[in-house]
Formats: structure tokens, C-alpha cells, sequence
């Protein structure tokens, strides 16, 4: 057998393992998800919930803005004065694209490779050993909180980003085009269906869960060596994108 | 006196040793290993992290100060028995996890939490969340264990990487001693490299919570002048 036919098959293992143990992982936590009823377990979620969501706010809102402005501007020059147009393409571009996947990128850029690199300094500094000494599952005290805030931030912060990027938009195409802003809005509720919602709500819950899955196999699957910290964090940050993508795609061709 | 903790034909991997002794309540002992993989071996099985590969290591289950039996008399009427209660040994890796406290050489902390949150993480996790009844046990265990009381929430409210080595130990050995575990497992290393008034101290404090019911184990890998009955 060739060499390049050995290395595709190494590859498609190690994409294999991967795939089953993120799966392994997050079915664990989902079994553990009761521990939320103990204190140390609720104050990680709080710090990760501060960490993940209230220091994202301000990059979310920033992109949120210049998301709106630029599609609106964009649309504009592309159909001309067309309210109605160009805010299906708001609803389309932002609702059921732009939202969850920009929002997954910013939190993916915050907060995995922190939470990569966070376990792996943990795991090498052996207190991953020392919980497990106190009796206390790794999975359960740092896991699950961790799975738990970013599927939370994801979902809220993709909603205040859709808010904010929609409404930049019809400001500007108010200003622009020269229409009631009232009637835009009362126009985008009219057009907005139930299953853009509904697919914009599932995508960010499964981009919470994949880049908190992904960072968190990553940071604990370090062994002893420093020099697999960096590692660790880097293959978190593109491995979540990756996954946040395919589920991203995977999602729209079922529901679209 | 009560049996707590039970070893019975032990071995480590690589050693040519068994280990077959029990602890009872109020007695603190010194188990003496050859290395120190032996010793993070005995560790491990001893707080029920692993099974140990060949013999037993069990734990009395229930707690047993508090332990009442209550017995059907020869007419069916029920009474109190005040004769000795029955033991119920149970591996400890299959016991409900918290039974066994552990106190690391370095502490053991957790980094990116605050000492008072070290402290009160294995007492919090295994038990209900008490903040007046926790605050008022790490008050009296930091006094036996010779901190003054106008340095205490300075100390609780510092990160782990800002205190010195022996405030590391000191906060380790303090959130072994706040859970309510029947049995103590200490690393020796504990007591080296820390001032010889503390260390009496902080032996002071294991005899402390050994007259309270409990049981201290003391893991060391060397020759160590701890003035503690060995097990042979």
C-alpha cells in the first residue's frame, strides 16, 4: 500500500477518534448535568458565564453594528432603494447565517483556546490529578460548567447580536431610503418566519456545545509536557471553527 | 475503639510488600513506602481514585459516631442495641466520594481559585453549601493550626500563586480537616521544609481531628523523624 493511501487512513483515524471521544465527552457531561445543583459547580458556571458572555458583549456589539451597516450598504448599492429587499436580505444574511456563526467565531477567538489552555496548564500542574484525589469528577466540576455557559452565551449573545445588527440595519435604511422606521420594523416581523428562529436558536445551542466540547478534549487530553499547551490551545481554536462550520452547513441543508 | 479504614493484603506495583493493617478512630499512623511511585500509588488506591491491583482497601460505611440500630425485641417491639454495631465494609473506590480526605505535599490547591474557595470546594461539593458553620470552622482549624485570626481574610481572599509554600500546605491540610471525612490521608512531604513550630502545630491539629472520631494516615517514601506509630 502507498504511503499517501497510509497517511489518508492515519488522517481519517485520528478525525475517526476525534468525532467519538468529543462525542464521549459531551455525553458525559450531559449525564452529569444534575452536579449544577452544587455550589462550586454553580460558581464555576457563574465565573464562566462572566468570562464567556459579559466580556463579550462589547466585541459582539461592535460586529453587530458594522454587520448591519455593511449588508445594508452593500444591498443598497446591489438593488437600489428596495425596503423590502434589502430587508430580506437582513433577515436572511443575518438571522440565518451571520448570527450564529459570527457570534461562535467571536466566542471561539475569546474564550476557547482560554479554556484549552486553562485545563491543559491544570492537567500538567497535576491538579486535574488532585480533584480527582478530593473525589471530584473533572467532567462535572469542570466541564459541564464550562459546556453549560457557552451554550447559554452563545444563544443569548447571538440574539443581542441579531437585535443589534438588524437594528443598525433598518436605522441606516431608514436614513438612507428615507422610510418610517416603525413601518421597517412592523415590515420585519411580517417576514420573519418561525423556522428561521427556530434554525438560528438550534445553530447557536450546537456551536455552544461544539466549542466548549472541542477546547475542553483538547485542554485535557495533554499529558505532562508544557510544550503541549500552545498545542492544545491552537488545535482547539481551528478544530472548534471546523466544527462550528460543519454543523453550521450540516444544520442549513436539513432545515433550507 | 471504632474500625475505620482497612488494608488487607495490599501491594503496590513493583513492590514485594503487602499491606494488611486498620485504622481505627483517633489513631493516626505512619505507612512508610520504599519510593515515591509507590507512595502516589498507595495515594491513588487509598482515596479511591484507582483499585489497587492486588488486595483490598476498604472504608467503614456510614458514618459511625452518629450510628444507632434499632432491633426487634423477642415480642416485636422496638428497641435500642447497645451492644456493638455491625461493620459494613465497602471498597473505597465504591464508597460515596468525599470518605476520604486528602492532603497534598504542596497542598494541592486549585489555581485559578481563591484559597477560601480551595478550602471550601471539597466540603461544598461532597456536602450542603453552609457559609456561617464553614466560616466558623475554618476560623477555629486556622487557630489550632496557628494563623492569627487578624490575617484571615487576607490569606482567604489571596490567589494561590501569591502566598508562600508553607501557606499552600497550610490551606491543604485546613480544607482536609473542614470535611467531615472519617478518614485523613496525608503526603509526609507535608511537614518538610516548614518551621518546626508549625509543624508541631499542624501534627497538633491531626491529633485534634483524630480525638474527633476520625483517622489519620500518614503516606511517606523515606526515612522521616514524624513522631508517629509506624506500620509494620
Amino acid at each position: 500500500m502507498s504511503s499517501p493511501v497510509l497517511k489518508m487512513q492515519n488522517w481519517l483515524g485520528m478525525q475517526g477518534l476525534f468525532v467519538r471521544d468529543s462525542a464521549v465527552l459531551a455525553g458525559r457531561v450531559l449525564f452529569s448535568l444534575p452536579v449544577v445543583i452544587k455550589w462550586p459547580v454553580r460558581s464555576a458556571l457563574l465565573k464562566q458565564l462572566y468570562f464567556t458572555g459579559i466580556q463579550s458583549v462589547g466585541p459582539i456589539t461592535v460586529m453587530g453594528f458594522l454587520a448591519g451597516l455593511i449588508i445594508v450598504m452593500q444591498v443598497s448599492n446591489l438593488v437600489g432603494r428596495n425596503e423590502m429587499l434589502t430587508l430580506q436580505v437582513l433577515i436572511w444574511t443575518v438571522v440565518r447565517e451571520l448570527g450564529p456563526l459570527l457570534t461562535a467565531i467571536v466566542i471561539v477567538g475569546r474564550s476557547s483556546s482560554a479554556i484549552a489552555s486553562e485545563l491543559a496548564a491544570m492537567q500538567v500542574n497535576g491538579e486535574i490529578k488532585n480533584l480527582r484525589r478530593m473525589g471530584i469528577l473533572p467532567v462535572a466540576y469542570l466541564v459541564v460548567p464550562r459546556m453549560l455557559a457557552m451554550t447559554i452565551t452563545s444563544l443569548v449573545l447571538t440574539f443581542y447580536f441579531q437585535v443589534v445588527a438588524i437594528g443598525t440595519g433598518m436605522i441606516v435604511t431608514a436614513w438612507h431610503i428615507d422610510v418610517s422606521l416603525f413601518g421597517e420594523v412592523g415590515h420585519f416581523f411580517e417576514m420573519i418566519s418561525y423556522l428561521e428562529i427556530f434554525s438560528a436558536s438550534l445553530k447557536s445551542i450546537c456551536f455552544g456545545m461544539m466549542m466548549s466540547v472541542v477546547p475542553c478534549y483538547y485542554g485535557l487530553s495533554v499529558k505532562r509536557a508544557m510544550t503541549e499547551i500552545p498545542v492544545a490551545a491552537s488545535r482547539a481554536v481551528m478544530r472548534s471553527l471546523m466544527a462550528v462550520f460543519a454543523c453550521d452547513g450540516l444544520i442549513t441543508i436539513v432545515l433550507f | 475503639m471504632d474500625s475505620l479504614f482497612r488494608f488487607t493484603g495490599v501491594r503496590c506495583k513493583g513492590s514485594d510488600r503487602a499491606y494488611t493493617f486498620t485504622l481505627h478512630a483517633g489513631e493516626i499512623r505512619l505507612l512508610q513506602l520504599a519510593s515515591g511511585d509507590e507512595k502516589n500509588t498507595m495515594i491513588d488506591s487509598a482515596t479511591g481514585e484507582t483499585v489497587c491491583r492486588e488486595g483490598a482497601i476498604e472504608i467503614v460505611q456510614g458514618d459511625r459516631r452518629f450510628h444507632k440500630v434499632a432491633v426487634a425485641g423477642p415480642h416485636g417491639e422496638r428497641r435500642h442495641n447497645d451492644g456493638p454495631i455491625p461493620l459494613i465494609w465497602q471498597p473505597v473506590s465504591a464508597s460515596r466520594p468525599g470518605r476520604v480526605a486528602w492532603v497534598a505535599a504542596n497542598g494541592g490547591l486549585i489555581s485559578n481559585l481563591k484559597i477560601w474557595e480551595n478550602v471550601t470546594l471539597p466540603l461544598w461539593y461532597h456536602a450542603r453549601r453552609n457559609v456561617v458553620e464553614a466560616e466558623q470552622s475554618v476560623r477555629h482549624w486556622l487557630g489550632v493550626l496557628g494563623m492569627e485570626q487578624d490575617e484571615f481574610a487576607e490569606f482567604m481572599a489571596a490567589q494561590p500563586d501569591s502566598i508562600e509554600p508553607w501557606q499552600r500546605k497550610l490551606a491543604g491540610l485546613l480544607r482536609a480537616l473542614l470535611q467531615s471525612s472519617p478518614v485523613l490521608v496525608v503526603d509526609a512531604v507535608l511537614f518538610e521544609d516548614v518551621k518546626a513550630r508549625l509543624a508541631s502545630c499542624w501534627m497538633e491539629a491531626l491529633e485534634t481531628c483524630a480525638a474527633q472520631g476520625r483517622a489519620v494516615l500518614v503516606i511517606a517514601d523515606m526515612a522521616t523523624t514524624l513522631p508517629l506509630k509506624k506500620i509494620e
